[in-house]
């Protein structure tokens, strides 16, 4: 009778226990739990298949899409520090593991066939970071690990006091339940957004789900790819993505603000396309001056020069300074280093088909 | 004889009034109360009745050039969030017309 008692009081006590452990990890923005959790969603990545080694020239390619993508989502959770590691396995797609790190793999590097769609899918990822979702499943994974423990207890009566083993086990249940649909629509959507920021086609997001339509699948002996090889609802989702570029698109043309020609402007620089440079320009300098010519003026060659010996020129600020009369003054910042900034001018003007740049740019 | 001479010193007259009509520049640099330049202040051109916009120019380390204008009278306003000022400019042929104007309330 006493030894029944004496289990009694010590179920209870362990049962607490579990649940103030549970408890304990905290609810702020990146939980610790998802900090943990995130690091050994990677470990397990990284010793089963590795991580793969691109060539110089694919690896600076992925780098410079990935930076340009997360640059601007780090705006909307500044609380996040990006960060990305391709996994050395041939199924199509990529994960979001929480706490900023994100995993690619090889076949979704090797196969996509523009980096717009390799864009499209890095924002897909970035979106769930964004959106807060690995907190959002933890929140209700915690009951269901909570319903677990109880089952457990009615099992053998032991429980697992290993902190590590539930982890993964966490980390685990996770990858293999994914993202819910409402997740992975909000996610899409934001990819067409982010995608348009950085100055990619948002149509990527639509070409890569046909890709992966056609090229995806297929059976893997592995569990931990399989969770990757299938992806659900494609039909569905290229059919909202679709609708959603085409009002994008729509709304590009004729919505731009003096902010998002600034930000097309500036993505032409960085990347030295000047082309969508002189695009940005209203019909003004294009009736007098021809693209090479505007190439080759002494202004623009001196802007490039400034830019090209920028260490981060990435990490860029937009600012709408004045505007009057449908006329607008925008500064684009860049921090040159810790004491000084690279500051443009641009003077923009709207006509019929959004803000173009009248004047500019200028050094302040 | 008089009247042909009278009407060729009308005619030369109208010639050389027309070509007179030559173009100059406009410089305007802007102050705050500080008397220190200004940067991002709207510098409208317009016509002296202010009823159409020439050209327009916003201040890069407080200053702005309008170049090749026609000599003449203009408008001018210039605009910084809640200061405004509205002025008429003479621009005078072959010349660069400077213009210092303090945007204070």
């Amino acid at each position: 009778m006493d030894k029944i008692k004496i289990n009694k009081h010590l179920f209870i006590l362990l049962l607490v226990l579990t649940i103030v452990n549970l408890m304990s990890y905290s609810a702020a923005a990146v939980s610790d739990l998802e900090k943990k959790i995130s690091k050994q969603n990677l470990k397990i990545y990284k010793e089963e298949y590795g991580i793969a080694e691109l060539n110089q020239q694919k690896k600076k390619e992925v780098d410079n899409i990935f930076k340009r993508l997360s640059t601007e989502a780090h705006k909307d959770a500044p609380e996040l520090d990006f960060r990305y590691w391709v996994i050395d396995a041939p199924v199509m797609n990529a994960a979001y593991l929480g706490d900023g790190r994100m995993i690619l793999f090889k076949g979704l590097v090797n196969k996509t066939e523009t980096n717009q769609q390799l864009a499209a899918i890095l924002a897909h990822e970035l979106g769930h970071g964004v959106n807060n979702d690995i907190e959002e499943k933890l929140d209700w994974m915690k009951t269901i690990q909570f319903g677990a423990v109880l089952a457990d207890l009615a099992g053998d009566g032991k429980l697992n006091k290993d902190k590590s083993s539930q982890i993964t086990a966490i980390a685990l249940n996770l990858l293999q339940k994914g993202y819910s649909r409402t997740q992975e629509k909000a996610a899409d959507y934001y990819s067409v957004f982010l995608t348009d920021r950085a100055g990619y086609d948002p149509y990527g997001a639509v070409e890569v789900m046909k890709l992966l339509k056609e090229k995806s699948g297929g059976s893997s002996n592995s569990e931990l790819l399989e969770i990757f090889a299938e992806h659900p609802n494609l039909d569905k989702r290229i059919n909202y993505l679709n609708a959603l570029v085409t009002k994008v698109e729509a709304a590009d043309e004729f919505y731009y603000s003096p902010i998002s020609t600034a930000r097309r402007f500036t993505q032409g620089l960085i990347n030295d396309d000047f082309s969508i440079v002189y695009e940005t320009y209203g019909q003004k300098l294009k009736d007098n001056m021809s693209l090479d010519q505007f190439k080759k003026q002494e202004r623009a060659q001196k802007v490039r020069s400034k830019i090209d010996k920028l260490a981060d020129k990435l990490s860029y600020q937009i600012d709408l300074r004045n505007q009057v009369e449908e006329t607008a003054r925008v500064a684009v910042l860049f921090n040159e280093n810790k004491n000084s900034t690279l500051a443009l001018a641009l003077d923009l003007k709207k006509g019929d088909y959004g803000w173009k740049v009248a004047n500019g740019p200028y050094f302040y | 004889m008089k009247k042909k001479l009278l009407l060729f010193l009308m005619v030369f007259s109208l010639i050389a009034l027309t070509a007179c009509n030559g173009i100059g520049n406009l410089r305007i640099n802007v102050y705050d109360n500080q008397q220190t330049l200004i940067n991002d202040a709207y510098v409208g051109l317009y016509t002296t009745d202010f009823k159409q916009r020439i050209d327009f120019a916003y201040t890069t380390r407080g200053e702005v050039r309008f170049k090749g204008l026609e000599s003449g009278s203009y408008g001018l306003k210039i605009i910084k969030h809640n200061l405004k000022k509205k002025i008429k400019v003479q621009v005078k042929s072959d010349e660069t017309n400077y213009i210092k104007m303090n945007l204070v309330n």
